[in-house]
């Protein structure tokens, strides 16, 4: 008998993810209430949001101004063909939701800025920032600090990526000089890469949700040419102007 | 001794990690030693904190150098 119908559960749609050690019902009982907003359904967006939806998180917000272009398609697999000229939260709200009608779909068709941020990442427990310009990052990682939300960061370059868990209890993205950051216009890009950090994103985000906070001060670095996921230890700096406001809490 | 760990594209062609028992005074006399330029790299820690290229560096620093990475 399948272990959900032993605890009574008709749904067996998690019932793998039910029997991992450590994660049983009382996990997917914390996923089910969780709120978790991603910001961009690019390159990390489409394999975090999938993943997501699939694991069965109660509430799932995502925002995104953008159309689908051609050059998206060589890694945003939630669009496509059929999707060139469509806004991008409705071309992945169509097929999220054919994956799991159960979650609470939240597509959000707006650009975050200064003025809608807080407004934005409010009443979620958890932000994944799957974004593609400096700018976005650094006040989603400032918003987020000032209302206690962590945010777990992706990012790419070619055969390179990184995954980083910023918060107010550990180092954030200015803690290391994130905000020094030059993008390339355009970035290189490849799907298989994207693929594996949006992926890291959304195990980051269903640890934290599990309780796990071992991520806190690390920063993992991908590596595709050599294949190695290294992981560098990161501490809150003494220059953090965010840090800073809080280094007398507890 | 100091260690430096070179990140993503600023591997190509160099190592990962390096020891050295050079002296370097600061992190711009480390881009020399490498020929990386300033412009291509985003992240510079000295043992996980971020740092100024122009910071002091003493023996048995850890050097972690990244360029920019942040797309989506």
């Amino acid at each position: 008998m399948p272990f959900s119908h032993r605890l009574g559960v008709v749904d067996m749609r998690y019932d793998r993810q039910i029997i991992i050690e450590g994660f049983g019902q009382d996990g997917q009982a914390k996923l089910s209430r969780a709120k978790v907003l991603v910001v961009g359904v690019g390159g990390l967006g489409c394999p975090a949001l999938t993943y997501l939806v699939q694991a069965g998180i109660g509430k799932l917000g995502f925002i995104d101004s953008d159309v689908v272009s051609e050059s998206n398609l060589n890694r945003q697999f939630l669009h496509f063909e059929k999707d060139l000229g469509r806004k991008k939260v409705d071309s992945a709200f169509e097929k999220l939701i054919e994956i799991n009608s159960k979650v609470e779909l939240v597509p959000l068709d707006i650009h975050l800025n200064k003025d809608n941020a807080r407004e934005l990442i409010k009443g979620y427990d958890l932000v994944l920032a799957c974004l593609d310009n400096i700018e976005t990052r650094m006040l989603l990682n400032k918003i987020c600090l000032e209302e206690d939300i962590p945010v777990v960061n992706g990012g790419i370059d070619g055969f390179y990526g990184f995954a980083f868990v910023a918060s107010r209890k550990g180092a954030c993205l200015e803690c290391m000089g994130y905000q020094n950051t030059k993008m390339k216009h355009p970035f290189p890009a490849l799907g298989a890469v994207a693929g594996v950090i949006g992926s890291l994103q959304a195990n980051m985000a269903i640890g934290m949700l599990l309780g796990n906070n071992s991520y806190q001060n690390k920063l993992f670095q991908f590596d595709a040419r050599l294949m190695t996921l290294d992981e560098i230890d990161i501490s809150i700096s003494e220059d953090c102007s965010l840090h800073n406001r809080w280094k007398d809490e507890k | 001794m100091i260690e430096i760990r070179l990140f993503a594209s600023l591997r190509e062609g160099r190592e990962k990690v390096y020891k050295l028992e050079e002296a370097f005074s600061n992190g711009e006399e480390i881009l020399d030693y490498f020929q990386i330029k300033s412009e291509d790299v985003a992240i510079f820690l000295i043992n996980g904190m971020h740092s100024n290229l122009k910071n002091p560096i003493k023996d048995e620093d850890v050097i972690a150098i990244f360029p920019p990475i942040g797309g989506g």
